[in-house]
């Protein structure tokens, strides 16, 4: 198995290397957005709220790989486009984080018990001193674990770019096996490397949500 | 006379979700320092009532009037029944944050306010426990003390004793009993007849939203000619584990015998409000009997009576070592009975159908005490 690691270093961290950079860019171009229409779909448009709730409920019929897939070929023969694949997965997932993290952000805030605010209400805290000191510690440990674990699943659902021939990790594995045949270390391989990434993703969600249960 | 804090007139609010009640035409006032009682069925829109005071709800018509010299903000403070502590701070910091960010007071000397609190009610050691570390009873008493950090003038209680045992009870209602004598001014709701019986200056019953009765609390419990509210008081009686109700001519009798054997020897029987012969009537053919075993335990009768009746005056006349008498100022003088022995009160109600209802519980009973002697300085003696 190290042969083969020491082998292919070189494609094999590549591919590590478009993995992560598709998370991080789906997560920067999605996560600040998301929280921002969560918000103001919450507090000042109502109706944004609907719709977050609306695309919601739409982005958990659509599987995530018909909608790369509607995203890769028709959507780009309709409009006479040709777009990297790369940037088509990033829009694609990008989307799905986003939803998710505007409708959490959403949910979260609908659901703050009413009583914690006026239990500073009563006692004269200003609105500021509220959302400062109440409403959002209290949002963000709800809201953070579940907005890393959903990066958990968005670093899963990057595999499905191999689909439409993005050289990420997955990908990888498959050409170096292609050419070696050699699936079991190739696959343990990339077993060890996705235990490497989620692994502690999923140890900081379970310590988080356990330090935050409240 | 002190001026009213809080003043309602004719205030009015409904609500369209039918989970929420709402009050109707409420007018009344509270005084400084004066504790009032809210008393009512389930969703006769008492919880509502001291939102809208708290200014959690808004009024459709009416005026609610705050005086200004408590109209700032922390000045009236509402704890609701189910103690709201924020859950992502520490008891500590639960009660810090309030002062330090309304009042600017400083950081180190709240926390020694805080703790000295939580001393006070045996919290001590849970200053830096998060409120789920904590039960019901602890949540509660951290709540209250989260109010009392703003120093405020006056304390809105929704059923705060509803989720405490009866021991952390009497915590809570000597805590409140030292509020009221700091000059706190109180509106409660309760469903605890004890709380009320031991606090209250006024009782304020609400019905349907509506203010059926505001009143003394002595007349309220003993002089209660609404059969409605009699039965209220009935109800919630018998779910108040220190409370028991005895009805008729023979519980009547069977009761004050059985006492009488139950009470040690030259025990005293503190009365206040009795009624001429009012208490022969039930006792009948008992009372001699009852006389006798008195006499012979040496149990005395110390009565602040509203009249003196040709009964007692030979009961004074023959048995002079266990009769003590006093005849209570024509102002204060009302047909309301009630009788303290040891950490007992039992409130009588004459009538039709006398009723004894027993209140096993030290704190009312020291508070009916100090009333009783209070009355006791101001009435005159009756010759023996």
């Amino acid at each position: 198995m190290l042969d083969i690691l020491l082998t292919y270093h070189s494609a094999f961290l590549s591919g590590l290397k478009t993995t992560l950079e598709l998370l991080l860019l789906i997560a920067v171009a999605s996560i600040p957005l998301g929280i921002l229409v969560g918000v103001i779909g919450t507090r000042m448009m109502p109706a944004l709220g609907s719709v977050v709730s609306t695309l919601r409920f739409l982005t958990s019929s659509i599987p995530v790989l018909v909608l790369l897939f509607w995203l890769h070929y028709p959507l780009q023969s309709i409009l006479h486009i040709v777009v990297n694949p790369f940037w088509t997965t990033v829009l694609a997932l990008g989307l799905v984080n986003f939803i998710l993290t505007a409708d959490i952000v959403r949910r979260e805030m609908v659901l703050f018990p009413n009583s914690y605010r006026e239990a500073a209400a009563t006692l004269g805290l200003s609105l500021w001193s509220t959302a400062r000191f109440i409403e959002l510690p209290i949002l963000m440990r709800r809201i953070i674990p579940q907005l890393l674990s959903n990066q958990g699943n968005m670093l899963e659902y990057t595999l499905l770019a191999s689909f439409i021939s993005v050289p990420e990790l997955f990908r990888t594995a498959q050409t170096i096996n292609a050419s070696i045949y050699r699936p079991v270390e190739v696959y343990s391989l990339l077993i060890l490397f996705f235990l490497a990434i989620l692994g502690p993703l999923h140890l900081a969600v379970r310590k988080l949500k356990k330090k935050y249960a409240i | 006379m002190q001026s009213n804090l809080i003043t309602t007139h004719a205030v009015t609010r409904s609500f369209s979700d039918t989970n929420k009640r709402g009050v109707f035409d409420v007018s009344f006032s509270a005084r400084k320092g004066e504790i009032v009682c809210i008393l009512g069925p389930s969703g006769s829109g008492k919880s509502t009532l001291l939102r809208i005071l708290a200014g959690l709800e808004k009024i459709d018509t009416g005026i609610l009037s705050i005086d200004t010299t408590i109209k700032k903000p922390g000045g009236i403070v509402y704890v609701p029944q189910d103690y709201t502590l924020w859950p992502h701070l520490s008891v500590l910091e639960n009660l810090v944050l309030g002062p330090r960010e309304v009042n600017d007071s400083a950081e180190h000397e709240l926390r020694e306010e805080a703790l000295s609190l939580l001393s006070r009610f045996s919290l001590r050691e849970y200053a830096l426990n998060y409120p789920h570390e904590l039960s019901g009873g602890q949540k509660q008493r951290v709540a209250l003390m989260r109010a009392l950090m703003m120093r405020p003038s006056v304390l809105l209680l929704d059923e705060v004793t509803s989720a405490l045992d009866p021991e952390l009870t009497k915590s809570v209602l000597d805590m409140i009993r030292a509020l009221a004598k700091d000059g706190y001014t109180m509106l409660v709701v309760t469903h605890h007849l004890t709380l009320a019986l031991a606090i209250a200056d006024r009782i304020l019953f609400l019905d349907n939203g509506a203010v059926v009765q505001d009143t003394n609390a002595f007349t309220f419990f003993n002089e209660q000619t609404n059969t409605r509210i009699r039965s209220f008081i009935q109800d919630i009686a018998k779910k108040d584990r220190t409370v028991e109700i005895f009805e008729g001519t023979e519980q009547f009798q069977a009761y004050h015998m059985t006492l009488l054997k139950r009470l040690p020897e030259k025990s005293i029987i503190h009365v206040a409000g009795a009624v001429g012969d009012r208490w022969f009537e039930p006792m009948g053919e008992f009372a001699q009997a009852y006389t006798k075993l008195r006499v012979r335990k040496k149990i005395v009768w110390k009565m602040a009576m509203s009249e003196f009746g040709t009964k007692d005056r030979e009961l004074l006349k023959r048995y002079p070592d266990v009769n003590d008498f006093c005849l209570m100022p024509r102002n204060l003088r009302n047909p309301a009975n009630y009788n303290v022995m040891g950490d007992t009160v039992i409130i009588q109600i004459f009538g039709e159908k006398p009723t004894i209802m027993e209140i096993r519980d030290s704190a009312v009973a020291e508070s009916y005490r100090q009333f009783f002697e209070e009355m006791w300085r101001v009435s005159t003696p009756v010759e023996k």
